[in-house]
């Protein structure tokens, strides 16, 4: 037996000694060398290489590197051109548009009117992007290199459309093959080379980008789909990955105490909310409804749920909105219980706060605590993702807490949320306000900056005293990345611009 | 034998109607709407019913379970719903992960767990029979997920030897591989050991030693044969439940099986895929199964001597 352990051994050792420095030597060679290769970590694997069969951020990275829009928003979420050369506005409701001349896609074929004419056609008809255009009523033909979109009524935020992943211009003739995009032709900075269904979609530098400005900075862009949140980061530190986009907060410290990496901070669109359902008494009055505005405690929230990664949100947008206007709350029990007792409810009462997912369980025991404090006592109801949204839907609980990422444009996430034919919809407080209605409906139709933003302030005061919701964080984009990586741009929605990330 | 084994493939067919049957009507009744769920924020209500009679949504489930079986019989598993991808193509790219993955992992378990067993038996209550057992305890009682990280901090962040996640060659092979060993080893081994037990206690045995064939030969030929059955059985489990993926260490190590693959269908509620994935599980395992059980008759061909 002693012969067979020593053999067993022996096999491990030998095992050992001649992979180790094969490895190590890897790895070596690829510092030295390399990069020329920028690796992104991805929590979950994309979707579809179809611009227009996605509607989730990782597809998009992808999608954006591959295709082209009209228009793309800067790091600031402004509207800037992209395939777009020029644009005008004959009346309220068409849109003149005119594509720069030359733009090759990846097989060397020329984009035309055509291409923008079939892509925006299918987009309407693609069943996960088809709400992008609703408010497009057609879309025409003008010459070889412009195109005439027609909307339903006077639409303001219409060219905040055209950035949507949803608008990409693919070659009609490639869609018309068949292929059906197992190696999709954009026209993008970079060109497909393969996708490795839950491991990793790996682009190549076009050379023959039509924007000079916009090149791609590295060779070969690659995207790691690591679901895990502690591995991404372990992969961070070991150099396996270059980037990741989406850092978890505990790992803030790691990434800050370590020189050879580096953190970015940006505040995201994404407002966490308290929503009560306004049908339900004792919601249906304002002065409770205002009570536990002053009533929860946000700081200790943001501590607890979010690891301090964020700001205090004080209205239903996050603040780089248009129009945004900060409600009139701050955190103050003794307020609160004075509210309370006006409303009838000296010694408070009993609800229940309906929510799904570990993070959102967090949120909703600090509230549960707040609440404690001014009398009130919460309890809370836990519920797997599906049912909870379809309980929402139905108007089955009391009060609720989610989050909700929005779109640039503020009549994206206005209109949803407090529009009343919403309710049974995205209208999670169940408000059923006219002025409210006429409001929004101003705001979308108006198609002078100035005054839609003069609009929205007042819409936003109109709803903070209405109170229907607690707004209360604004998460941080946060992105972890090597020090040595340059070109590293966030925008309100996290990690963008990738095309320009190099070493 | 033959015929033993046609049987057996013949009672495939129950097993596999039996299940699918059983995950369609879970997963239908689960509640969140699919239609909803694929349309994504913002979609009408008339979108929402169109695609919900596209997908044929609306009809009765056993319609919908008798059409699932049609197009299954012709070779159809159906696109995905959410990534509208071809279930066959997208568990095709998968499977082969997950088997590279439990092949290894249950040859390294075997090359330890089986001398570790066969040594702890011949030296009951040894300090290295002791020391066996509890490392074995130790061993089972590790959630996988936990001694990943662990094995990713140690070898892959500290002495940089291997990756930490992903899928590139050999290397990235061994931590999964070893993670999923572990748990597997503790099993075999105490297995191994029990039956060695047994069996060096037969009048055989002591026969053996008593005809002064060496130490080696009555453990290797006399003793370690017989005792196979009940470890080769487990084995045999191990490697039908791996097959069919190992979620959390493919989750902690960025290996894309087909474990991964189904619990993310599961979540999007994405039932052809979840299908898919539930039936290449059933299948392997009922696969696995049969060859185990031919096996025996090589190991013991007492039990040949049975199939007829």
């Amino acid at each position: 037996m002693d012969y067979k352990k020593k053999m067993t051994m022996l096999f491990a050792l030998v095992l050992m000694s001649l992979t180790l420095p094969v490895y190590a030597g890897g790895a070596q060679e690829e510092t030295e060398m390399a990069k020329d290769e920028v690796v992104v970590a991805l929590s979950a694997d994309i979707t579809s290489l179809d611009p227009q069969g996605h509607n989730d951020t990782k597809s998009e990275m992808v999608s954006f590197l591959l295709f082209n829009r009209l228009f793309r928003l800067n790091t600031d979420f402004e509207v800037v051109p992209d395939l777009a050369e020029s644009w005008e506005q004959p009346s309220d409701t068409e849109w003149v548009i005119k594509i720069k001349e030359g733009v090759k896609f990846h097989d060397g074929s020329e984009m035309t009117a055509e291409d923008v004419k079939f892509s925006m056609d299918r987009s309407k008809e693609a069943p996960k992007v088809q709400q992008v255009l609703s408010e497009v009523a057609s879309i025409e033909v003008v010459d070889k290199y412009t195109v005439k979109f027609t909307t339903n009524s006077a639409f303001a935020p219409f060219l905040y459309t055209l950035v949507h992943a949803g608008t990409s211009v693919i070659p009609k003739a490639y869609v018309e093959s068949g292929d059906e995009f197992a190696k999709p032709i954009g026209s993008g900075p970079y060109t497909f080379v393969e996708w490795i269904s839950g491991d990793q979609v790996v682009l190549k530098k076009n050379e023959a980008y039509f924007d000079k400005n916009n090149m791609g900075q590295s060779s070969t862009i690659t995207f790691k789909v690591i679901p895990e949140g502690t591995s991404r980061t372990i992969a961070l530190e070991t150099g396996e990955v270059d980037v990741v986009p989406e850092l978890p907060t505990i790992d803030m410290n790691v990434v800050k105490d370590n020189s050879d990496l580096a953190l970015y901070e940006k505040p995201s669109t994404r407002v966490d909310f308290f929503a009560m359902n306004t049908e339900k008494a004792p919601f249906d009055n304002v002065k409770v409804r205002q009570a536990l505005n002053y009533a929860i405690d946000k700081d200790a929230i943001i501590t607890v749920a979010i690891d301090g990664a964020g700001v205090k949100a004080e209205s239903v947008l996050a603040p780089s909105f248009l129009g945004y206007k900060a409600g009139p709350y701050s955190y103050n029990p003794a307020k609160a219980k004075e509210l309370l007792a006006a409303a009838g409810y000296p010694d408070g009462f009993e609800m229940e706060i309906m929510t799904s997912g570990d993070d959102r369980k967090k949120i909703a025991e600090v509230i549960q605590a707040s609440l404690m404090e001014v009398g009130i006592k919460a309890s809370i109801k836990m519920l797997e993702w599906g049912t909870f949204i379809d309980s929402v839907l139905r108007g089955d609980e009391e009060t609720l807490i989610l989050g909700w990422t929005s779109n640039p444009d503020p009549d994206a996430t206005l209109t949803p949320h407090w529009f009343s034919g919403n309710i049974g919809g995205m209208n999670f407080a169940r408000v059923n306000d006219p002025e409210m209605d006429r409001m929004l409906k101003e705001g979308r139709e108006e198609l002078d900056l100035g005054k839609r933003e003069v609009i929205y302030n007042k819409l936003h005061t109109y709803i903070m005293d209405k109170a229907p919701w607690v707004p209360l964080f604004v998460k941080n984009n946060i992105v972890g990345a090597n020090a040595a990586l340059k070109g590293v741009e966030l925008s309100p929605q996290g990690l963008w611009n990738l095309e320009k990330l190099h070493y | 034998m033959i015929k033993y084994v046609i049987r057996r493939l013949m009672m495939l067919f129950p097993v596999m109607v039996g299940v699918i049957f059983l995950v369609f009507f879970i997963i239908s009744l689960t509640p969140g709407d699919v239609a909803t769920i694929i349309l994504g924020d913002g979609a009408t209500e008339e979108r929402i019913k169109d695609l919900r009679e596209e997908l044929g949504l609306d009809d009765p489930l056993i319609v919908q379970y008798g059409n699932y079986m049609i197009d299954l019989v012709q070779g159809d598993m159906g696109k995905s719903y959410s990534t509208g991808l071809s279930v066959a193509g997208e568990i095709k790219q998968r499977f082969p992960n997950t088997f590279k993955l439990t092949i290894t992992a249950i040859f390294l378990s075997v090359l330890i767990s089986i001398p570790i067993g066969v040594i702890s038996a011949t030296r009951q209550y040894s300090i290295f029979d002791n020391i066996g057992m509890i490392v074995a305890l130790i061993g089972i009682s590790m959630p996988s997920f936990w001694t990943g990280l662990i094995l990713i901090i140690l070898f892959s962040l500290k002495l940089g030897w291997f990756p930490s996640g992903g899928m590139k060659g050999i290397m990235s092979l061994i931590l999964p591989a070893f993670t999923l060993a572990i748990a597997s080893t503790a099993s075999i081994t105490r297995t191994t050991r029990s039956s060695m037990l047994e069996v060096i206690r037969q009048d055989y045995i002591t026969t053996a030693k008593a005809k002064g064939v060496s130490r080696r030969s009555v453990i290797n030929k006399h003793a370690l044969k017989n005792a196979l059955i009940p470890a080769v059985t487990v084995i045999g489990l191990e490697f039908g439940v791996l097959l069919g993926g190992a979620v959390l260490t493919e989750t902690v190590f960025s290996w894309p099986g087909i474990g991964r693959l189904m619990v993310e269908s599961i979540q999007r509620k994405d039932t052809p895929m979840v299908l898919g994935c539930v039936i290449v599980f059933a299948l392997s395992f009922s696969i696995v199964n049969l060859i185990i059980d031919i096996l025996y008759a090589f190991i013991d061909p007492r039990i040949k001597s049975n199939y007829s």
